[in-house]
């Protein structure tokens, strides 16, 4: 059903009559297939993913108005096929302001600009708020060096277009960018239904739970250096949570970059995450990935993991 | 010691993985090409053209008779991922109380030592370079690459003028050297692709 409602929105995106003038249209995708060892003993070859994006721009007179985003994500062998994100967006003059609604990536913390869905090494809203992706409205832009987005939304997370409990999700980031660092300041607060996969939903052993979250996210861009870290407090309900991820890429050629990572999150008791990994562009979007992350305190748990995973773009 | 080993693709699911991937294939060995998405690009364009009120994206297709005249120009081939399609941003401004056309920015990466340097450049209706702009650099002279020093020696550039390093340009810094020639000839080039795809054909 998901899938024909996308197939639906491409071709309404694909031959819809301009309008004002049509602007670029691109198409990409990629495929994300793994092999995955875990604590030496369990070995899994998976297609973790396949996935085909469309980004088409509208534009009148004045300049580029609207822009649809649309993605349909087969995970897991294809056992799940969902929209990954899915959205119109309404762009103010310059883009200072834009209204998005659909399903989109939620403005907190460091993903508000780094998605590490197909990267080995990820960020911690799997263990922290349990969702990543939501249907709502957001109004997000910039004021001289300053960047805001405010979201509204279901708070029913990924591939749930309804609210189970009307009750709803707010989620806002303020943000600094200097000539090489980002900082920002994010705040969530609302019942969230956790992802039936996530690490949150297994600590909680319930599906939702009313969260509050403050944090602090920074990039510092140093050369070959990136260096992101995120500090988090909140509560679950009446339980208090918090802690954060640092992590860091350098580069060490044009096409070799070495990624680490550490994590702590404490819910009940604290999960801690250790991860070492190396990222080779074998040839223009073709990359080869190793990576082994070791997770201990509340579970202990090695994965190492090897990655192929491919991209492409093409504009029209 | 590896226990067992278990292989989560089933013979049916395998068939459909193998056929979506060379479905994927198939697409990709038309479709691949480097597309530089320059997803938020707002930010620079203001600092580079400081009046503008909008933007608009303008690809071009890039044929092959373009592609002679382009190499020809740079006096090197252009990658298979440069020979698709090109993105320009018309900048729009008020004029006289009307919305007008006061420039364009143009992107483009070039391959660094620890990676690809992302540069853009704005020009007015004359083609001259009102600004440059680094977007992107993981080098280790990144930081002298974005002074205003090194940039700035880039402004008023046309497409005619000579870009030689250590002469017209001079370094980022002494240990600069490939970098700036990276940036310089970068620059040079979108120059070029501006005036073969946009000036040439208006």
């Amino acid at each position: 059903m998901i899938s024909k409602i996308f197939i639906g929105i491409i071709l309404y995106l694909t031959l819809l009559p301009s309008f004002a003038n049509a602007g670029s249209l691109q198409i990409s995708g990629g495929v994300d297939g793994r092999y995955v060892n875990t604590d030496g003993n369990e070995n899994d070859v998976v297609v973790e993913g396949l996935f085909l994006n469309i980004r088409k721009v509208f534009s009148d007179e004045k300049g580029d108005r609207l822009i649809a985003v649309g993605q349909l994500d087969m995970d897991n062998n294809f056992k799940d096929i969902r929209p990954y994100q899915t959205y119109l967006q309404y762009k103010g003059p310059l883009g200072k302001w834009n209204i998005k609604a659909g399903h989109y990536i939620l403005p907190f913390g460091l993903l508000s600009n780094y998605d590490t869905e197909r990267l080995i090494l990820k960020t911690i809203e799997d263990v922290n708020m349990g969702i990543k992706l939501d249907t709502g409205v957001e109004l997000l832009g910039f004021f001289k060096d300053f960047d805001y987005a405010v979201s509204l939304s279901q708070g029913a997370g990924r591939n749930r277009l309804t609210d189970v409990d009307n009750d709803k999700l707010l989620t806002a980031r303020l943000g600094w960018q200097g000539e090489d660092i980002n900082i920002g300041i994010s705040g969530l607060i609302g019942e969230v239904l956790t992802d039936k996969y996530s690490l949150m939903r297994q600590d909680l052993s319930q599906k939702s739970v009313y969260e509050k979250r403050i944090g602090l996210d920074i990039t510092k861009f140093a050369g070959p250096l990136i260096l992101m870290g995120e500090f988090l407090v909140g509560e679950d309900g009446k339980e208090t949570v918090g802690g954060g991820l640092l992590k860091t890429d350098y580069a060490l050629t044009p096409k070799l970059e070495l990624n680490l990572k550490y994590a702590h999150w404490q819910r009940s008791g604290g999960r801690n995450f250790i991860g070492a990994g190396f990222s080779y562009e074998l040839l223009k979007g073709l990359f080869l990935r190793i990576a082994d992350e070791y997770q201990f305190g509340k579970e202990n748990e090695n994965a190492a993991t090897f990655q192929t995973y491919f991209e492409f773009a093409k504009q029209f | 010691m590896l226990r067992h080993f278990r292989l989560i693709l089933n013979l049916p699911s395998s068939f459909k993985i193998l056929e979506i991937l060379i479905s994927l294939l198939l697409v990709s060995a038309i479709a691949y090409a480097d597309v530089c998405v320059w997803r938020d690009p707002e930010r620079t364009m203001q600092k580079i053209f400081p009046q503008a009120s909008d933007y608009k994206t303008i690809t071009v297709k890039i044929t092959p008779e373009h592609i002679k005249l382009i190499e020809k120009a740079i006096d090197t081939n252009l990658g298979e991922s440069e020979k698709g399609e090109f993105n320009f941003y018309d900048i729009m401004g008020i004029v006289n109380d009307k919305t007008e056309k006061i420039g364009t920015i143009i992107a483009l990466a070039g391959k660094g030592e620890y990676g690809v340097i992302e540069v853009v450049i704005g020009i007015d209706n004359k083609n001259k370079i009102v600004g440059a702009y680094i977007q992107r650099s993981r080098e280790r002279v990144t930081k002298e690459l974005q002074s205003s020093e090194f940039l700035s020696q880039f402004k008023n550039k046309t497409k005619d003028d000579s870009f030689e390093l250590g002469k017209d340009i001079k370094l980022a810094s002494s240990d600069a050297e490939a970098a700036s020639r990276v940036v310089s000839f970068v620059i040079k080039k979108m120059l070029i692709f501006y005036n073969e795809l946009r000036q040439n054909r208006e």
